[in-house]
C-alpha cells in the first residue's frame, strides 16, 4: 500500500439557479500520490485547482468518482468515520486571514484541532500547542492574541500549526504562499519542506506559480478548465513540456541568466467561462498550434511514456 | 484584564449598568424603598376639583387619576416592567435564535420550512395573535410574558437566519470541517459566536417594545390586572390626563427610555468588547 491518495474519475458539477446545465468544475481527474511525495497541480485561477482539493478531502461532495485515502474509500464513510478520518488528512487554505476564526485566540486555534479529536488531558495539549507554536515561529508570548494583529505570513504560520498539530499523513495546501509577499514566501515553503521532513508528510501543493510548484513537488499535473493537460515527474515536465500550454506556462517564468534567453509564447485572451466551455478541446481557441481538428475532437490523457501523460491531439498524432 | 474588567472601564457602561441595577435593587426591595403602597388612593391624593397633584413636597412625583402615590406606583411597576421585559424579551431571543440557527445552518427543505412557518407568524397580526392567546390562557404575568415572546421571536428569527447563512459560507467554517468538528461545535463555537453582535442588539433594543408591548396589552385588559402598575399601564391609564397632568405619561414614559437605553448601551460595550478585532476601540 504506497498510495496515499488516489483519485478515479473525479467530476464536479455546480449548477446555477439562472442556467440549467451543469457548470463542470472538474472533469474526470483521475491521479494518485505516494506516501511521502508532492504533487503539484498547477492552473490558472478558474481552473479548478481549489475545487478538486476540497473534494480530495470531500469537503465538497464530488458528484461522481472515488476518492481513496490511505486505501479507504472516502465516499463511503459515515460522516462520524470521516471526521475521524480528518485528523489525517489536513488542509492549509490560501488566506489564513480567512481561515482562521477572527474571534479565537492563537491559542485556542491551535488547539482546536487536539480538542476535536480530544487528544490526550488539557495540560498535555497545552504543551503540544507551545512546542508546535515554537515549531512553526510563533512565539510563546504571541499566543493569546488574535489573527487580525498578525502579519500575513505568521497567520500562515498559525494555520500551517492547526494543520500539522494532530499529526496527518496528507496535507493539501491549496495556494499556501499565493497571498504572501516574496520574502515571506520563501520562508513558509522552507518550513512547509523542513515539517513535511520532520514529519514524513505527503503533500499536495496547488499553486499557480510555476517556480513554487519547481521548488516544492515531485511530480506536477497541470489543470485547465476542469482538466488535466499534463501530468509528469517535475524534472520532466519542466525540460521537456509537450503541452502547448504547459509549454506556454514554463515559457513565461521570469528568467534572469544573460544570454540564454527562451521564446515567450503568449497566449492571448483568458481562461474560458466554464459554465460554456469550447468545444472539442478546451484549450483550442487560444492554442497557439490548433489544427482545425481541435475545435471537434476532444482529446483524453495518454501516456507519452511510463510516467508522462498528456491530452493533446497534435501529440498523439505526432506519437 | 479580563472582559469584566475592561467592561467597566467604560463610562457609558458604568453608568448604564449603575442604572439597570437601581433599577432591579427598586423593584426587589420595592416595600422598603416606596414611600406609600401603589395601590393606596389617598384622600387628600387628588385637588378639591378632582384633578392629579402635580409633583412636589408631598408627593414627590405627583399622584395620578386616581389619587394614588406615582412614585410608588412607578417603584412596584418596576417589577412587572422588568419580569416581563426581562423573560418575554429572553424567551423572545433564545427561541429566535436557536430557531434561524437551525435553520440557516440546514438550509434545504427543512430549513425553508421552518422559515415559511416564520413567515407564517409574521403575516398573522401580532396584536390579534396576542388577544387570542391571552383569552385562552386566563391573565397572569407568566402567560402576558409567554404571549409577547411569542410575537417577538419571528424577526430574531429571521434576521439570525440571513446572518447565520452568510457565516456558514465563511472560510473558517469549512477549515473547522476540515478540521473534523461535529456540527454542533461549528454552531457553538464558530457560527454563534459571529451571531452574538446581532442577538445582543436584538436583545437589547427587544426590551423597551416589550414594555411598550405589555402596555399595549394591559391596556386592552389581557395584560397585567389592575390595579398592579407595572411603567406601561402607569401610562395608558393615565393618558386621557397627559395635557393638564403631562407627568403621568412623561415620568413613567421617560423610566421606559432610561431602561432601553441602558440596556442599549451596556448591549453595545459588550458586542465590541467580545469582538476582538473591535476591543479597545470607540
Amino acid at each position: 500500500m504506497n498510495e496515499i491518495l488516489k483519485l478515479t474519475n473525479i467530476r464536479k458539477e455546480f449548477h446555477s439557479s439562472s442556467s440549467t446545465k451543469p457548470i463542470v468544475a472538474v472533469d474526470n481527474i483521475s491521479l494518485s500520490l505516494s506516501k511521502g511525495k508532492t504533487l503539484g497541480i498547477v492552473g490558472e485561477s478558474g481552473s479548478g485547482k481549489s475545487t478538486l482539493a476540497r473534494v480530495m478531502l470531500r469537503l465538497i461532495e464530488p458528484t461522481s468518482g472515488s476518492i481513496e485515502f490511505n486505501g479507504v474509500d472516502l465516499i463511503s464513510q459515515k460522516s462520524a468515520d470521516l471526521r475521524k478520518l480528518r485528523s489525517q488528512m489536513q488542509m492549509i487554505f490560501q488566506d489564513p486571514m480567512s481561515s482562521l476564526d477572527p474571534r479565537m485566540s492563537v491559542r485556542d486555534l491551535i488547539r482546536e484541532p487536539l480538542d476535536i479529536h480530544k487528544v490526550s488531558d488539557s495540560k498535555t495539549r497545552n504543551q503540544m500547542v507551545e512546542s508546535y507554536a515554537d515549531k512553526v515561529g510563533i512565539a510563546k508570548a504571541a499566543l493569546d492574541k488574535f489573527p487580525h494583529e498578525f502579519s500575513g505570513g505568521q497567520r500562515q504560520r498559525i494555520s500551517i500549526a492547526r494543520a500539522v498539530i494532530n499529526g496527518p499523513a496528507l496535507i493539501i495546501a491549496d495556494e499556501p504562499v499565493s497571498a504572501l509577499d516574496l520574502s515571506i514566501q520563501a520562508q513558509i515553503l522552507n518550513l512547509l519542506k523542513d515539517l513535511k521532513q520532520e514529519l514524513s508528510l505527503s503533500f499536495v501543493f496547488i499553486s499557480h506559480d510555476l517556480s513554487v510548484i519547481k521548488y516544492f513537488a515531485d511530480e506536477v499535473a497541470v489543470m485547465y478548465l476542469g482538466n488535466i493537460v499534463e501530468s509528469a515527474p517535475t524534472k520532466v515536465l519542466f525540460d521537456s513540456p509537450a503541452h502547448p500550454y504547459t509549454q506556454a506556462l514554463i515559457s513565461a517564468i521570469p528568467q534572469i541568466e544573460l544570454g540564454n534567453k527562451v521564446e515567450r509564447i503568449i497566449l492571448s485572451g483568458d481562461i474560458p467561462n466554464p459554465a460554456n466551455p469550447p468545444s472539442g478541446c478546451h484549450f483550442h481557441p487560444r492554442c497557439p498550434i490548433a489544427i482545425d481538428n481541435c475545435a471537434s475532437l476532444a482529446p483524453s490523457l495518454s501516456s507519452i511514456n511510463s510516467s508522462h501523460q498528456v491530452s493533446c491531439n497534435l501529440v498523439q498524432v505526432r506519437a | 484584564m479580563s472582559t469584566f474588567k475592561r467592561i467597566f472601564k467604560r463610562k457609558s457602561a458604568l453608568i448604564a449598568a449603575s442604572f439597570i441595577i437601581l433599577i432591579f435593587v427598586c423593584a426587589i426591595f420595592a416595600p422598603l424603598i416606596a414611600p406609600a403602597s401603589p395601590t393606596e388612593q389617598f384622600k387628600d391624593g387628588l385637588t378639591i376639583q378632582g384633578a392629579p397633584i402635580a409633583p412636589g413636597d408631598q408627593y414627590l412625583l405627583g399622584t395620578d387619576l386616581l389619587g394614588r402615590d406615582l412614585l410608588s406606583r412607578l417603584i412596584y411597576g418596576a417589577r412587572t416592567s422588568l419580569i416581563i421585559g426581562i423573560l418575554a424579551n429572553g424567551i423572545a431571543v433564545l427561541l429566535g435564535t436557536s430557531i434561524g440557527l437551525i435553520a440557516g445552518y440546514l438550509r434545504g427543505r427543512v430549513g425553508s420550512l421552518i422559515m415559511r412557518i416564520t413567515d407564517l407568524m409574521m403575516a398573522f397580526p401580532a396584536l390579534l395573535l396576542a388577544i387570542t392567546l391571552a383569552a385562552i390562557f386566563s391573565p397572569s404575568l407568566l402567560i402576558v410574558a409567554l404571549v409577547i415572546a411569542m410575537v417577538n421571536w419571528v424577526q430574531i428569527a429571521r434576521v439570525v437566519y440571513t446572518q447565520t447563512i452568510a457565516i456558514a459560507e465563511r472560510e473558517f467554517v469549512l477549515a473547522a470541517r476540515g478540521l473534523g468538528a461535529t456540527n454542533r461545535k461549528i454552531l457553538t463555537r464558530h457560527i454563534f459566536p459571529h451571531l452574538l453582535p446581532t442577538v445582543l442588539v436584538y436583545a437589547t433594543l427587544g426590551i423597551s417594545t416589550t414594555v411598550l408591548l405589555e402596555a399595549t396589552l394591559s391596556f386592552l385588559g389581557i395584560g397585567v390586572r389592575p390595579p398592579t402598575p407595572s411603567w406601561g399601564n402607569i401610562i395608558f391609564e393615565n393618558q386621557t390626563y397627559f395635557i393638564t397632568a403631562p407627568w403621568l405619561v412623561f415620568i413613567p414614559g421617560v423610566a421606559i427610555i432610561l431602561l432601553a437605553l441602558a440596556f442599549n448601551l451596556l448591549g453595545d460595550v459588550l458586542r465590541d468588547e467580545l469582538d476582538p478585532t473591535q476591543r479597545g476601540n470607540s
